[in-house]
């Protein structure tokens, strides 16, 4: 697997991707968009934005769509989205929010929201299993998406008010005589500034900083009475600090920036590379320039040369997730589409239960997504799609975008692209049926 | 000029026909088709009346619940029921008749199917015209559009015809032969069959209605359908079918009886009736000839001691009354359940001393009740419910009867109410759900023990920056737990609505009479779509999640399920025991969708 020389140069690597005869816009590059902003899209939306070039189709990705993938207008869908998750969904516990999650995730307008939505619940990790109550989960979930590509100062300081967080971490009192560390030491390692910027002294006036937080009948309080005013000295800066005050601390400094576009590298370039320092700063840079808009790192990375450079294609393991629903909506299963608590429970078993993170550093990720207990359980869900007759007809989709009698260049072309060697894909042959189930389970299609 | 689905109705209505000359061509006695089955006929079908069945089935009824099926109307537009909706105006408009009158006329003198011993099994259709002479000319112009078609594509000749006896057979394939035999078509599954079939009727053979035991199950009014199975000789046939595992704890001390009849049965029967109106089915399963076993007979009340009958009340939508003698169950049930239920069981006798202060759930719990079990479900006021919860769930209660010389044991009951709301309430505390107040009322004299979930208290301190986003109101607001005991019976709902009217409908009626039923339930259809209406929007997000579908046809099949519990009407499932057999009958009172 070739590395990038963009790796090793900042300017070139975050230059704005401009189609050449050498690095033209081609199905592959689409593709790559769409998988890594999105969960990969049906035949139709990749080719409106062949035709379209980058410039319109990342706009489109980082705006979404007027319609969601059933016809519904954006708007109503994601109203009926909330419905769904605030219904039957919350009702559900555990599996109810799941699966109003993943089929939100299917028909989305906007993939790349939910996308990031994902992404913040990863970091700000919180788990049903300990919070208990789906509804705390279910606001929670409302606010990270709300904020998935809005201002990350708002995300920080809604996250230390937030019960579902609150209850997750113990810091469901907080009181003068007995701060709760958990929620200060938790802020800083794992969601602003990460581990070495900071000594357990800073923890501990922090935690000060947020005593007099309370959740009762799953609702945030504070307490004034057992708020400790008193001075405190928190990374350097003194002063009579509370909750906010620290978040605002936190994202004054340089690491928050930089712990934050590291992140958002693993997410959408490569979490087989480790960037410098230098290739980071740029994005750190505009990040925190534009007072922590999530939408300008990340429109940056996504119309970058580095972005659409080959050698970064392929360098993430897809998670269940993306997995999934990104096999469902270019497969075009969705009329209907598949039980979505099932599709829930078969992400579970690929290892991701979504609400439901191992832990407050949420998933391992990467290679720890596929061993051999995963790997079949992938392959399960793969062939149980495939095989559902009345969800999903490949012939149809061949011969409706225009391939009839050519499955096998079709699939390619819709899944992997450029991923297989040459040789292999001269010998993909079959039914549409056999094509699709050799390739959803091929190693090529774990990767992302 | 027709299509593959074209030539398909060619070839299925061919299977309605026949044009060759039949073996009695001077035109005999017009029968049932039974004559034509042998002795040894396992499972035997019949549709006495087809021209009433094609009535029900073209009535306003049926078409007003087909109109109000959403799936109904997309499948009149779909291209493939286009043609074969061509294919069949064409074939009817060649024999100068309409598709249902044609339908009528082919099969009006009754249609018989018949599974008879052999291996494989044969299977004879037997369709008997109101005019034979329609049947052999509508036979004859399907024959022939048939084979025009095939020849106009290219195709060989698709029917295959052989002389037998001196009729002609004919074949659309070598697993289906069919001939028209004294005026009636007959359709086998095989030349074979087809012979034997021509052989016992000309050479006067044995047959079905030859049959003491035929003659005995057959009913003395025929209904619209009916059909009885050899279940002794399937048994011997097949009997890891009939000798499947044994059935659980639960299904045994429901179904116990069943589950004997089941694999002791000599036969089977079963019937069908649809008036306009109405429609009712039933099934009855024979005792076996040495009749049943004390251990069964436990299952069974006495003559016209059976189940309660149900509770009337405005607003009932469902009830399942239940004879069942427990005590007198719990006393053999190391007979009736394995070793692994009885350990389940064993738990009981601590359950008992726990919450009734026995030492024996038979002796404390069981034996106090009487044998008259009532489960009943309502709908309930919930604009009247403070905060009215967003899913609308009905009010269910258990209607048991106390013995009158244990006076003492409504009390207990009582107090273990209130030890399950503290359990409820400690379980509760761990999940942040609010807790249940205890408190009492008395209605009509009678005094209720009753639980309401305490409202939310304001929290103290202040709310920095909350947004409003309420959440549903939780379908915990469906239940006020409640209990009561009035005219010798305790009821324990799960709201105190139902417990005052269960109350009130008691007082009314105490002295019901109990029906001559083991089991009665009966349904109240359109009630029961009024609650799905008052749910739709919830039912039509459910449906999305459980069955993948968009909202549009989320939509449909919430509308779907509306317009048949309106049609189905009031519904009644009735288990009847005797001595001799089981009987169970299902009956509806049609509404409208």
């Amino acid at each position: 697997m070739s590395r990038s020389s963009l790796l090793h140069d900042p300017d070139r690597a975050w230059s704005r991707y401009e189609p050449t005869g050498s690095e033209p816009w081609d199905l592959a590059r689409v593709a790559h968009l769409h998988r890594r902003a999105g969960f990969l899209s049906p035949w139709e939306a990749l080719q409106r934005d062949l035709d379209a070039g980058p410039g319109e189709s990342i706009s489109r990705l980082l705006d979404g769509e007027p319609r969601a993938l059933d016809g519904t207008p954006a708007a109503e869908f994601e109203r009926l989205m909330d419905a769904l998750a605030r219904g039957p969904g919350a009702a559900g516990g555990a599996a109810g929010l799941q699966s109003a999650w993943l089929y939100r995730m299917i028909y989305s307008p906007h993939p790349l929201r939910e996308r990031m939505t994902l992404f913040w619940h990863d970091h700000f990790a919180t788990s049903i299993e300990k919070v208990g109550d789906a509804q705390l989960m279910r606001r929670q979930n409302d606010l990270l998406r709300r904020l998935a590509l809005g201002s990350f100062e708002g995300l920080l300081r809604s996250i230390a008010r937030d019960p579902a967080m609150l209850v997750w971490l113990d810091a469901t009192a907080s009181k003068k005589a007995h701060p709760n560390e958990n929620y200060a030491r938790e802020v800083m390692e794992l969601f602003s500034i990460g581990r070495g910027h900071y000594t357990e002294r800073d923890i501990q006036e922090a935690a000060r900083a947020f005593t007099g937080t309370f959740v009762v009948g799953g609702r945030y309080r504070h307490d004034p009475g057992e708020f400790d005013d008193g001075e405190k000295t928190i990374l350097g800066r003194t002063g009579p600090f509370d909750g906010e005050a620290v978040a605002g601390i936190l994202l004054d400094r340089p690491e928050c920036a930089r712990f934050l576009a590291r992140k958002l590298f693993h997410l959408f370039i490569s979490e087989v590379d480790d960037p410098s320092d230098e290739l980071i700063e740029p994005v750190a840079a505009s990040y925190r320039d534009s007072g922590y808009d999530s939408r300008i790192p990340v429109e940056m990375i996504l119309r970058s040369r580095l972005f659409f450079d080959p050698p970064m294609r392929r360098r993430r393991v897809k998670s269940p997730v993306e997995f999934a629903v990104g096999t469902i909506r270019p497969l075009e299963v969705t009329s209907p589409t598949v039980p979505t608590d099932d599709l829930a429970q078969a992400c579970g078993r690929m290892g991701q239960s979504l609400f439901a993170p191992p832990s407050v550093a949420g998933w391992d990720g990467g290679p720890a997504w596929i061993n051999t207990t995963t790997t079949l359980a992938r392959s399960n869900a793969a062939l149980s799609l495939v095989g559902d007759s009345r969800r999903f007809d490949p012939d149809a989709l061949v011969d409706r975008h225009g391939h009839a009698g050519a499955p096998a260049t079709f699939f390619v072309d819709l899944l992997v692209q450029d991923a297989l060697d040459r040789d292999v894909r001269t010998r993909l042959r079959g039914s549409a049926r056999e094509v699709a189930s050799l390739l959803l389970t091929a190693p090529e299609y774990q990767l992302a | 000029m027709t299509g593959t689905l074209g030539r398909r109705a060619i070839a299925a209505a061919l299977l309605w026909s026949s044009t060759i000359p039949t073996a009695k061509a001077d035109g005999g006695e017009i029968g049932q088709g039974s004559d034509l089955l042998g002795p040894e006929t396992l499972i035997y079908a019949e549709v006495s009346r087809p021209g009433d069945l094609l009535d029900r089935l073209t009535g306003d009824r049926v078409v007003e619940l087909l109109e109000a099926v959403p799936a109904y109307s997309e499948a009149l537009e779909d291209p493939q029921f286009g043609e074969l909706r061509q294919v069949v105006e064409f074939v009817a408009g060649q024999l100068e008749t309409t598709w249902d009158e044609g339908l009528r006329t082919l099969s009006g003198g009754g249609v018989v199917l018949g599974v008879e011993e052999a291996d494989p099994p044969r299977l004879v259709l037997v369709v008997t015209p109101e005019n034979p002479e329609f049947l052999a000319r509508a036979h004859a112009k399907l024959v022939e559009l048939a084979r025009q078609d095939a020849e106009e594509k290219g195709n060989p000749d698709p029917i295959e015809e052989g002389d037998y006896r001196g009729m002609t057979a004919y074949s659309l394939s070598g697993e289906e032969a069919h001939a028209i035999l004294d005026g009636r078509l007959v359709i086998t599954n095989g030349s074979d069959v087809l012979h034997a079939v021509v052989d016992r009727h000309l050479d006067d053979g044995d047959r079905l209605t030859d049959s003491a035991l035929f003659a005995d199950r057959r009913p003395d009014e025929a209904p619209m359908a009916w059909a009885y199975a050899r279940v002794d000789r399937l048994r011997e046939l097949d009997p890891d079918r009939f000798g499947a595992e044994e059935p659980d704890a639960g299904a045994m001390l429901l179904l116990g009886a069943w589950v004997e009849l089941i694999r002791t049965t000599p036969w089977a029967s079963a019937t069908l009736d649809w008036e306009e109106g109405r429609l009712a089915a039933s099934l009855t399963v024979a005792a076996p000839e040495g009749g049943r076993s004390e251990l069964m007979g436990r299952f069974l009340p006495a003559q016209g001691e059976g189940a309660p009958p149900p509770i009337e009340f405005d607003g009932r939508l469902a009830t399942i009354n239940l004879w069942r003698d427990q005590e007198a169950l719990w006393k053999v049930r190391e007979e009736l359940l394995p070793p692994e239920a009885l350990q389940g069981f064993a738990q009981l006798d601590s359950f008992a001393g726990t919450f009734f202060g026995g030492r024996d759930f038979g002796d404390s719990v069981l034996a106090p009740l009487g044998s008259h079990w009532q489960l009943v479900a309502a709908m309930q006021d919930f604009e009247a419910m403070d905060p009215e919860p967003a899913l609308k769930l009905p009010s269910f209660a258990l209607v048991v009867e106390l013995d009158s010389d244990r006076p003492e044991f409504a009390q207990r009951l009582r107090v273990a109410f209130q030890s399950f709301l503290g359990l409820a309430n400690l379980g509760g505390a761990e999940t942040g759900a609010p807790p249940l107040m205890l408190g009492s009322e008395s209605h009509e004299g009678v005094p209720i023990s009753l639980a309401t979930f305490m409202d939310t208290p304001e929290a103290p301190g202040e709310a920095p920056g909350e947004d409003d986003d309420p959440d549903e109101v939780h379908y915990r607001h469906n239940f006020s737990p409640s209990v009561a005991e009035v005219e010798g019976r305790f009821i324990v709902s799960s709201s105190v609505g139902l417990t005052r009217s269960l109350i009130d409908a008691l007082r009314a009626d105490p002295e019901a009479r109990p029906t001559d039923a083991t089991l009665l339930m009966t349904a109240d259809g359109p009630a029961l779509a009024g609650l799905v209406e008052l749910n739709r929007e919830r039912l039509i997000l459910q449906n999305m999640l459980d069955r993948g579908n968009d909202r549009a046809d989320a939509e449909r099949d919430v509308a779907t399920l509306a317009a048949l519990l309106r049609y189905l009407g009031r519904g009644e499932l009735r288990l009847e025991d005797v001595e001799d057999a089981s009987t169970l009958t299902l009956e509806f009172e049609l509404g409208h969708p």
